[in-house]
């Protein structure tokens, strides 16, 4: 009796799950994003420090927890840095380094084309907070919070090896040299205010 | 009561099951499909939404100043061929000063950001379905809105756009009707953006995913 009772019940919350997970989805259901999954992808990120571009290319690391059309992840970047532009002066060195980051976002899956069962494009927007680091060779050293939205696409298979190769941009708003949300600036980071945003791109997979 | 619960439960069951078993019959009434057709009849629209990347130029207070931009667009059929569609974009603006590479020292450059806004309209010019899920497009399309660029020696700059384009690009159809996304447009888009200074030009490539 009881059996037949918690039987009902689940069918009902089962039902009442589902209508939830449809949403304002009309034609089928959306692939929702694996329970758990690991990524790696080459990264490229630009932005200015005291009025003067910097830029470079690392790798990245992403740890994430799906949950339906939502995926929560951490991820961490090593990458390059040049500190340099088309308008630093001819007797003026080019600064590197590196740059080191770590944070934590949020990515929602806002459209699929399946062609088939077996895969699917994936358009996704993504939100994040993180924090940058910077080593320069010349002793220069900058620590700054970083808040990123940003959108991208993925093919991802849906059977096994249950690959996605991603790609996605990220406008990266820093706070200006001058602001006082600066943790940290030595060397030549105070030359020069002004808003500084920057963008992240990063080309990937995880499974 | 419990056996009063079980009862009431089997009835429903069975009247579930009968219904299930015993569909009414038709009544002859036929549902018009709700999607836009095209004048040919072969290829549905939809609304759609997705992003694209940009480079380009605008004439800002009549200097060459070179953007980059990642927007976010929505479209939505009005007619046979004719799409009105509306864009949000992240504009990053860099400006050349010659003065600057011949500094004996390091000189800030001229950069801001800035927002656009716009709204369109867009036509197809011509099409040709090559598979039965796959086809090429070529449209034109004309609007205006607005764009407020943050520079960090000019300031802020208000600059109401008009432009005109041209975009081409394939279409894929999914036969899989569990698709969230019956559609996928890859495109590239040339369109000369007119401000109060002078015109511009942008060439960007964009994504879109329909409903």
């Amino acid at each position: 009796m009881r059996l037949l009772l918690l039987a009902v019940a689940l069918s009902l919350a089962t039902t009442a799950t589902a209508r939830a997970d449809d949403g304002d989805d009309e034609d089928g259901e959306f692939v929702g994003f694996p329970s758990r999954s690991i990524g790696i992808s080459g990264v490229g990120h630009g932005s200015y420090i005291g009025g003067i571009s910097e830029s470079g290319f690392g790798l990245g690391l992403e740890l994430a927890i799906g949950r339906g059309r939502w995926q929560y992840f951490g991820e961490s970047t090593l990458a390059s840095t040049g500190y340099s532009s088309w308008t630093t002066g001819i007797d003026d060195m080019v600064v590197t380094g590196k740059m080191l980051h770590g944070g934590a976002g949020v990515r929602w899956l806002a459209r699929q084309f399946r062609p088939d069962s077996g895969g699917g494009f994936e358009l996704f927007l993504l939100s994040a907070l993180g924090m940058q680091r910077f080593y320069f060779n010349d002793g220069g050293r900058l620590t700054r919070p970083e808040l990123a939205l940003g959108t991208g696409f993925q093919v991802r298979l849906y059977k096994r090896p249950k690959l996605a190769i991603r790609v996605d941009i990220r406008v990266v708003f820093t706070p200006g040299d001058r602001d006082d949300a600066l943790v940290a600036c030595r060397g030549r980071c105070d030359m020069d205010a002004g808003a500084s945003t920057g963008f992240t791109s990063s080309f990937g997979v995880a499974w | 009561m419990v056996n009063k619960i079980v009862k009431t439960i089997v009835a429903l069951l069975v009247l579930a099951g009968v219904a299930y078993a015993h569909p009414p019959p038709p009544d002859g009434y036929v549902e018009e499909p709700q999607q836009v057709t095209s004048a040919d009849d072969d290829e549905p629209a939809f609304n759609m939404l997705g992003f694209r990347i940009g480079i380009g130029a605008l004439p800002i207070e009549h200097a060459h100043a070179t953007t980059f931009s990642l927007g976010l667009g929505v479209e939505h059929p009005v007619f046979a061929k004719t799409r009105v569609f509306g864009e949000y974009e992240w504009m990053w603006v860099m400006r050349a000063d010659e003065r600057a590479l011949q500094a004996m020292s390091p000189r800030p450059e001229e950069h801001g950001s800035g927002h656009r806004t716009v709204i369109g309209l867009r036509r197809e010019l011509t099409s040709k379905r090559v598979s039965r899920g796959f086809s090429l497009f070529l449209d034109t399309e004309v609007g205006g809105g607005v764009a407020l660029v943050n520079d960090n020696m000019a300031g802020v700059e208000f600059l109401p756009t008009a432009f005109l384009g041209l975009r081409g690009g394939y279409d894929f159809y999914s036969r899989n009707d569990d698709s969230p996304s019956r559609t996928f447009e890859a495109e590239f888009l040339l369109r000369a953006i007119a401000i109060p200074d002078g015109i511009g030009m942008m060439f960007g490539v964009g994504m879109f995913w329909g409903n």
